[in-house]
């Protein structure tokens, strides 16, 4: 396979762009593609013609061919054309596809993003299937709840606490205060974590990403092509993806089994370990899925997650900075349009555009994207990808 | 509605439907219990629910149907308190239930008969037959399993 390289990154503040009073002006999905894919290219220097193949992530928000709607005004048209949904890793989907295509020698130059616009949809915007379905909707788990349960779980085997679940939120609130394209952008005191409304014990209200509308776009090169483009592009060094696994819906409920298995994988691509990674965009969805990950990531041993929060490992000075961005939690979770996005950061921190929230000196950035629910206790799909300067 | 039994619903009623189809053991008369049916390998004897054409743990394909235990107990647990999916009322709580079937196993439920705040972590359960959700796509109700705490003999 050959080296990928992103080239250009951008994406809208995540917000609801429904036009109502305290939101952002009403824009639809192919607004909000149009907007990230101009910032892309324009980071990328490169004119849309060249680009060869265009990737969309988009759910049933966006109906149905939203990489036409999109590419159509940005003057692109007559190449091969793609649609990806992959529920919360949708347009991470898109992206390792075309990062294969780059890899493999189909294409040089292309450009994939991702698109959402929940701010419109009922029950604030959560997607619900039809009853018969899926087995663990129709018996009303919930994604919420399925964290709960896992962080459950981890409180009793492993003395995890309420209080270090919070930590997460805090943590990652405080973040995004340095991040303009973030939902939100206040802190937030662990006691107004914890005493915010309960949701799903004993994840509160304020350890929940919001529902939000957003898109972001990334352009990925062939190394040749990336070096008649940039001065510093950054280097994809794997990207995998992981369906949810039957055998590790079983035993126990405290890890995600599928992630520490795909985790093993993208280390051994990419020739790096936990200890090289300067930063890490988590899907951050629920409180626990963070926590746990500092587990199924490697960055800590079993169990100890919760003292890898309160002790500020996984914040700006610890051992890896993970969700610089504010993560879902505050920067938003539009669903298409976060697999990218999570790229979108770590190509910002790797070229140092970053300001406030630079993390100094990063060479190193992994995304890891959840989608979905798969058999009984795993996910639908992880999706993790390593870059470096 | 259909007739019901210590253990709830005999039979599905008019205007409802089974959560799935294959994967509850209705009991013959009030005073039996009901089960769940379950997957078992052939070759290695792992047992799956809801119950799979395969085997999830060494991918054989020789499986046969098995009902399950009645009782277990709480492996981990949730309130949900906000509206998600409409068809069921919030507050519910939401279990992960062990059976000493199969140790390994862990079953998603409704915990039915069960303040919030007096669920814990090892309480043992029994499961029962009950409405699980108002189908809104089918227009009628879905009956399946849930799990109630194991009220102590006086």
């Amino acid at each position: 396979m050959r080296e990928v390289s992103v080239i250009g990154a951008g994406m809208v503040k995540f917000g609801k762009y429904d036009g109502k009073p305290d939101h952002l002006a009403y824009k639809n999905h192919e607004e909000l593609g149009v907007e990230a894919c101009k910032v892309a290219l324009k980071h990328a220097g490169v004119n849309h013609r060249k680009i060869e193949a265009a990737y969309a992530g988009q759910t049933a928000t966006a109906q149905i061919q939203l990489c036409q709607r999109v590419t159509v005004t940005l003057g692109i048209s007559g190449i091969p054309m793609y649609n990806h949904e992959n529920a919360c890793a949708t347009s991470f989907a898109a992206f390792r596809q075309a990062y294969l295509d780059v890899a493999n020698g189909v294409h040089d130059l292309v450009l994939v993003f991702g698109a959402e616009k929940m701010s419109m949809g009922r029950s604030g915007g959560a997607i619900v299937l039809p009853e018969g379905a899926m087995f663990l909707q129709d018996i009303g788990l919930i994604m919420p709840a399925f964290f709960a349960l896992l962080g459950k779980r981890h409180m009793e085997e492993y003395g995890t606490t309420r209080e270090q679940f919070a930590m997460v939120s805090v943590k990652n609130h405080k973040h995004s205060t340095m991040n303009p394209y973030a939902q939100y952008q206040q802190e937030l005191t662990l006691e107004e974590v914890l005493n915010s409304r309960m949701v799903c014990d004993p994840i509160t209200l304020l350890q929940c990403c919001p529902t939000g509308d957003g898109a972001a776009a990334v352009v990925l090169a062939s190394a040749a092509v990336a070096r008649q483009y940039a001065a510093k592009p950054v280097r994809v060094l794997g990207c995998t993806v992981h369906g949810g696994e039957y055998k590790a819906s079983k035993g126990n409920f405290t890890s995600i089994v599928s992630c520490v298995n795909a985790a093993k994988e993208l280390y051994e691509i990419a020739g790096t370990a936990p200890e090289d990674v300067d930063l890490c965009e988590q899907h951050d969805c629920f409180t626990p899925h963070e926590l746990v990950t500092y587990e199924d990531l490697g960055f800590c041993g079993k169990g100890e997650g919760g003292r890898f929060v309160e002790e500020g490992l996984s914040g700006f000075g610890g051992k890896c900075v993970f969700n610089p961005s504010g993560g879902l939690q505050s920067k938003g979770h539009p669903i298409a349009a976060t697999g990218v996005a999570q790229i979108v950061e770590l190509i910002w921190q790797l070229r140092g555009e970053c300001g406030a929230r630079q993390v100094e000196g990063a060479k190193v950035g992994l995304a890891h994207n959840g989608g979905g629910i798969g058999p009984e206790f795993e996910p639908g799909l992880i999706s993790l990808a390593m870059v470096a300067v | 509605m259909a007739k019901e039994g210590p253990y709830g619903r005999l039979g599905l009623g008019e205007g409802e439907i089974p959560l799935r189809d294959g994967i509850l053991g209705f009991p013959s008369s009030p005073k039996e219990k009901p089960h769940l049916i379950a997957s078992k390998c052939k070759s290695c004897g792992d047992i799956s629910f809801p119950p799979k054409i395969f085997c999830g743990k060494c991918e054989g394909q020789d499986v046969e149907m098995i009902p399950l235990s009645s009782k277990g107990k709480i492996y981990s647990y949730t309130v949900v308190r906000q509206m998600a999916i409409p068809g069921i009322e919030v507050p519910y709580v939401l279990a992960i239930v062990k059976v000493p079937d199969d140790p390994e196993l862990l079953i998603a439920t409704q915990i039915a008969d069960c303040e919030p705040e007096d669920i814990s972590i090892g309480m043992e359960v029994e499961m029962i037959i009950d409405k699980v959700r108002s189908g809104l796509t089918s227009g009628k109700d879905v009956i399946g399993y849930k799990f109630r705490p194991v009220k102590k003999q006086t």
